[in-house]
């Protein structure tokens, strides 16, 4: 979506007569990327759908605190990862610090992973939530340390950093795992 | 293209973590037309959403205006406390009858002093002593024969022979 676009949609968005086909768009323009950022968070589809539309549902009723200057795609990105890690702090969790979800993801339909794909989620899911996000906006979506940093609040000296404990932890988990 | 190739350059550098994985595979699923169906079930959510809301923001108003007609209000309770404090304060604390015993001489007459001014003993003496009392000395010797007369009439003789 190009700048001139994005602030079309802006002021659609704060019309109240064009709200409503406005909010449409959006979602169509970003739900998938919403989506798989939310999935690789909280892990099963269903807890997923849950949250992507409760991100939806907030960001309509939040439109009017959109601040001029920001992006719809880092505004989103904040309200979906907020509402992950609320998702989160009510999941349960295993004996071993996995998410639940993670250590039934063999039986999960909606997971054709390998065994290394696998394993690789099961070390994800060790990691502390901050670390988790840092990790899979950076090795999934592939995103600036600067997009992190607006997204997260987080400084992008201390993103580098997580991201480098992530990596560590989840190499230092495959090798015990494989031994 | 270029960038394509950067990205995956840029994930290879980064994250060789574990093998046979790649950032670029996604090994999670969907049901089948999900982002299809996205949009119109995020829709029916929000109108379902907006709409509870609604309904529960006229609840409210009924409620409250229920509540405002039952329930005491602080500016009611004020009023009847200063209604309350009113008639109190206006009652004539008249000096009981048992409460005179305990009065000074002096203390009765300052009070008649200052409550009985020359209006109250002009409607006193303007009172006609004759409807006080019948058997005041202005009575007619013939009329007081008569009145003691009826009187003795209706005295009942055996109810006074049962009280001697």
């Amino acid at each position: 979506v190009s700048a001139e676009e994005e602030q079309e949609l802006i002021s659609k968005l704060k019309d109240p007569k064009k709200v409503n086909d406005a909010f449409e768009t959006l979602v169509k323009l970003y739900q998938e990327r919403i989506y798989w950022h939310i999935r690789r968070i909280v892990v099963t589809h269903e807890d997923a759908n849950d949250v992507v539309q409760n991100t939806f549902i907030k960001a309509y009723k939040g439109i009017h605190r959109f601040r001029a200057g920001a992006r719809l795609y880092t505004w989103l990105y904040r309200i979906a990862t907020n509402e992950s890690i609320t998702f989160l702090k009510s999941a349960k969790r295993t004996a071993s610090g996995e998410l639940l979800a993670t250590a039934n993801l063999q039986a999960d339909v909606f997971f054709d992973g390998s065994e290394a794909e696998l394993l690789l989620q099961k070390a994800i899911a060790t990691l502390p939530d901050k670390q988790r996000l840092v990790f899979n906006m950076k090795y999934y979506d592939d995103m600036t340390y600067k997009d992190m940093s607006e997204i997260l609040a987080t400084s992008v000296g201390a993103l580098k950093a997580s991201y480098h404990h992530a990596v560590k932890k989840i190499e230092g988990y495959v090798k015990r795992v494989q031994v | 293209m270029k960038e394509g190739r950067n990205k995956k350059q840029s994930h290879q550098r980064k994250a060789p973590i574990v093998p046979r994985t790649s950032p670029d595979r996604n090994p999670f699923k969907t049901p089948a037309n999900y982002f299809a169906e996205l949009p119109d079930e995020i829709q029916y959510r929000l109108k379902a959403e907006v709409s509870s809301a609604t309904t529960f923001k006229f609840e409210e108003v009924i409620k409250r205006w229920v509540v405002s007609l039952i329930a005491p209000k602080p500016a009611f309770a004020l009023l009847t406390i200063l209604i309350l404090a009113g008639v109190y304060l206006s009652r004539d604390h008249r000096i009981s009858e048992q409460n005179l015993y305990t009065l000074s001489p002096e203390e009765i007459s300052e009070y008649l002093e200052e409550n009985i001014d020359e209006l109250d003993l002009r409607d006193f003496y303007l009172i006609d002593p004759e409807s006080l009392d019948p058997l005041s000395s202005s009575m007619d010797p013939e009329d007081l024969d008569v009145y003691l007369d009826e009187l003795i009439e209706d005295i009942d003789l055996e109810m006074i022979e049962e009280v001697f």
